[in-house]
């Protein structure tokens, strides 16, 4: 009902607004300096994201997932965009740590630093990525990619044929709805932009949130147009990566089983990518434990003239109360995203119709600002001081969204003519349910619970467009306090974020997630 | 002369009994504010203000029974948003807020401030002449706001800066800067406009490019727009290639600016602090020998305010907050706190606020807009 709500008032507020206003406002909308541009920069943007994460994935497609490899993929998910961001530029910037390192000189070209897009890519990619690896790990996991293997070197494939032919393209299917979340989330992205992104122009998910937060002449306008734009941009980027899976599977099948030199990935390459990707993390997390207590540390120097280590510790001690609100909060959103989505799954299957996957993921495809605007104007309606169950209920859209794409692939999978066999011998559909497929389905139930606690956890606008104080979250914190620049205070609570998040998604159950 | 002695003892009675009423009125507000709670709605992008604020909350509870919660904001047009959003007819959820400007205009615009806080708060009659703040970016106060704190545009650039163009005070004029700018390309530049600080320093520099003409405080007219507009444009064309990156590319932030004064990459960086160069030099987050200028002319300077929202359901409790955060206790605590925040009482302005530099007063808020907007359309 929510995200409807939403989108009425979309439809209601905002398109009338564009048509039933002046076509000379119309028309200076256009004329924004740069618009095209932004726009270009942004779809670019989405696009890179997406085709690179998934072109890493293909080639990295971990054979058995573990979790000895997962729990970087876990720490990656779980810290803030702009956290990862803050550490890379501490990083690898022009006066970066690296190269401090090497050689304390500013260096005259380099390929990471603020107002780039080459960066806001990188960023983007390295937090992407794994999201991406992970839900296609626990996919591969489902499949019966033995049995594949068994059937295809019976009829004489190769085990390469078998793997591109065969393999990959199913983990695809079951990749689409994460590509989605990635293109759309890519594309309207503000605070990342705003640290590492171009400004002149901005990407147009920052301009329309700055028109949102400005109140000169038409800002309120082109904030509900740009709105608009925005929500066209997401929809064509769903309708660009369908066609680019349509495409790869059109493909696969057409050219990939002809070729005579098709090969499997090398069984190294997953290995060093995997180390790759721990290098930067370890440099990123060092990087930010410095940042936490360092004072008189400046270029050229490699480290800090003095510690500040009371700080540290009074930041945190103050932050007590707000990580129990935030866990607090992330706990109920999660238990009941995750409920919300089992109990969707099992009853499309009872009535055998399919939920309206558009429905589900709406609140993943119109601008957050918007949404939250038109449930604000309905809770309006009745109230003004808000209820903390109105608080979850508007967290609850995103965190269900979420669970949705990571869970559902995965359940689809699931024989279901075990339930019917048990319900056979006596028992009743929810008693099958629980004892056959809820630990079969545990570890991925067990991820879909975290994941939603993390997006519960992430969230900012949600919170303070709806709490309006009566609920502070460490996001709430972090992105408040972050507003006054990168300061030591604002890594501390970036890297207690990023713990409290990492410890949401290793919620694991230790056994289920096996084939049935 | 028995006549005049019975109206001047009418008088002095009508007086006295107004004082009273005041007292009485007050010790009701008073007893009315006590359990209450107060959302305050303040940025909270700065942690020295953040850990003032906790000192505040502490000191209301236990001097008058009053909860403060600091709702922090990335930037209070969330807040002034909400206002305008929520259901008129009930009370808001926002009680106290912390604004200036642009977001001031906006909310007395749409009526959402507590009128007459001028005559409700009686620390108003501790505070510096009206005629230093009750004008907020050239538009009147009218008792819909107080002030808090004191702001002026300054520029934080390398000590060598003054030296190479032979400054002789910590007065820089725009050609001494573009001097500066030529012989060092690359080492100046500063936030993308309309970023408060970026819109700042295009207004203190058509005031200085100008020699302080008056017409930039009124409403801006064509023939005005004609004669001082072109001034700015053919500086910045001048200045812009010689900027950070040629000027094609700008800072998102004033952080920014600053992270990049710190770390070598900027010779300048702007603030609104005249307290932030030696804060951030205590806590070791920026380096010795940099020092603090502004623009020929005179800087920019203004106040911060606080205003009440006119549908708080809890009106006692926030004018008792408002109150005690204009107390010369409060204003003095906040003087000595970590963020050094100038007071705005009388009493502490004698010999005090060696801070500030010459000031140069804001323009009119419509100059603000034409600026911006031809900014972008010159330079994005």
């Amino acid at each position: 009902m929510l995200p409807v709500l939403g989108l009425l008032w979309l439809i209601g507020d905002g398109l009338w607004r564009v048509l039933g206003r002046d076509a000379e406002l119309l028309s200076s909308f256009f004329e924004v300096p740069g618009l095209l541009s932004m726009v270009g920069q942004s779809l670019g943007t989405a696009l890179i994201s997406v085709f690179i994460s998934f072109v890493l994935v293909l080639l990295t497609l971990p054979h058995t997932l573990q979790r000895s490899q997962s729990w970087f993929a876990r720490v990656l998910i779980g810290m803030p965009h702009l956290v990862v961001a803050i550490g890379l530029v501490w990083l690898l910037a022009p006066t970066g740590w690296l190269w401090r390192v090497f050689g304390a000189t500013e260096p005259s070209i380099t390929l990471f630093e603020q107002q780039s897009l080459i960066s806001l890519w990188l960023v983007l990619v390295l937090k992407e990525f794994p999201f991406l690896w992970l839900v296609a790990g626990i996919a591969l996991k489902r499949l019966p990619v033995a049995k594949w293997f068994v059937q295809g070197r019976a009829l004489g494939r190769t085990d390469a044929q078998i793997w591109w032919l065969v393999v990959v393209p199913a983990v695809v299917r079951q990749l689409r709805l994460a590509l989605l979340i990635v293109a759309v989330y890519s594309a309207s992205v503000v605070d990342v932009a705003l640290l590492l992104g171009p400004q002149s122009p901005p990407l147009f998910a920052v301009q329309v949130y700055q028109w949102f937060m400005d109140f000169g002449p038409q800002r309120a306008d082109y904030a509900r147009w740009g709105s608009v734009l925005l929500l066209a941009l997401s929809l064509l980027l769903v309708g660009i990566v369908v066609l680019h899976e349509r495409v790869f599977l059109w493909l696969t099948a057409r050219w990939l089983s002809r070729s005579r030199v098709l090969a499997l990935p090398p069984a190294w390459l997953p290995q060093v990518m995997l180390m790759v990707l721990l290098c930067l993390l370890v440099l990123i997390v060092f990087q930010l434990l410095i940042l936490t207590g360092a004072r008189g540390w400046f270029f050229p120097q490699l480290w800090p003239a003095s510690w500040e280590l009371q700080q540290v510790l009074q930041t945190v001690q103050n932050l007590a109360p707000t990580i129990l609100s935030s866990f607090l909060l992330a706990a109920v959103v999660s238990v009941l995203a995750t409920v919300t989505v089992v109990l969707l799954t099992e009853l499309q299957r009872h009535y055998q119709k399919q939920v309206s996957l558009t429905l589900v993921l709406l609140p993943l495809l119109l601008p957050q600002i918007i949404l939250l605007l038109g449930w604000q104007s309905a809770y309006f309606l009745f109230s003004n001081t808000p209820h903390w169950a109105w608080i979850v209920l508007c967290h609850l859209p995103f965190s269900i969204a979420y669970t949705f794409i990571v869970y559902a692939p995965i359940e689809a999978l699931y024989p279901q003519r075990t339930l019917v066999v048990a319900q056979s011998l006596g028992h009743s559909y929810w008693q099958a349910w629980w004892r056959l497929k809820a630990r079969s389905l545990a570890r991925v139930i067990g991820f879909s619970f975290g994941f939603a606690a993390v997006i519960a956890l992430a969230q900012y606008l949600p919170v303070q467009m709806t709490a309006a104080g009566r609920v502070q979250t460490l996001t709430t914190e972090f992105v408040s306090l972050a507003s006054g620049g990168i300061r030591p205070e604002v890594v501390t609570i970036g890297l207690v974020l990023t713990l409290v998040s990492f410890i949401a998604l290793s919620l694991q159950p230790v056994k289920g997630d096996t084939q049935s | 002369m028995r006549q005049w002695l019975l109206v001047l003892s009418l008088l002095l009675s009508g007086w006295f009994c107004s004082i009273a009423y005041a007292a009485q009125d007050w010790q009701a507000t008073l007893a009315e504010a006590r359990g209450q709670t107060v959302y305050f709605h303040a940025w909270g992008g700065q942690q020295e203000v953040n850990d003032y604020l906790q000192w505040v909350a502490a000191e209301l509870a236990r001097q008058y029974d009053i909860r403060l919660v600091h709702v922090k904001v990335a930037d209070i047009a969330e807040s002034a948003q909400r206002l305008v959003n929520e259901n008129q007819a009930e009370p808001s959820a926002v009680d106290l807020l912390w604004i200036n400007g642009e977001n001031f205009h906006f909310l007395k615009r749409q009526q959402q401030l507590l009128a007459e806080l001028d005559k409700k708060v009686p620390n108003r009659s501790l505070l510096a002449p009206a005629d230093e703040w009750q004008r907020d970016f050239g538009v009147a106060t009218d008792g819909y706001e107080l002030p808090w704190g004191v702001g002026q545009f300054q520029l934080l650039v390398r000590e060598q800066v003054l030296n190479e163009v032979n400054a002789t005070t910590a007065e820089l004029s725009p050609q001494q800067l573009l001097r500066y700018a030529k012989k060092h390309p690359g080492r100046i530049s500063y936030p993308k406009p309309p970023e408060f600080h970026g819109s700042t320093w295009l207004k203190n520099l058509i005031w200085s490019l100008s020699a302080g003409d008056p017409r930039l405080l009124e409403a801006p007219t064509n023939a005005a727009e004609q004669a001082l507009l072109p001034l700015l444009w053919a500086y910045l064309d001048e200045l812009h290639p010689l900027l950070w990156r040629a000027g094609e590319e700008f800072p998102a932030s004033q952080a920014q600016t600053l992270n990049m004064l710190a770390n070598q990459q900027l010779d300048m960086a702007l603030s609104f602090s005249p307290q932030q160069l030696s804060q951030l030099q205590q806590q070791g987050l920026m380096p010795r020998g940099i020092t603090r200028a502004y623009l020929a002319g005179g800087a920019i300077t203004n106040h911060h305010y606080l205003a009440i929202s006119r549908r708080t359901a809890v009106p006692a409790a926030a004018l008792v907050s408002l109150n005690f955060l204009l107390s010369p206790e409060a204003q003095q605590a906040k003087r000595n706190s970590a963020w050094a925040d100038l007071s705005v009482l009388q009493q502490a302005r004698t010999g005090a606020n060696t801070e500030l530099f010459p000031t140069a007063p804001e323009l009119h808020v419509d100059w603000v807009e034409r600026l911006e907007q031809t900014w972008l359309a010159r330079y994005q």
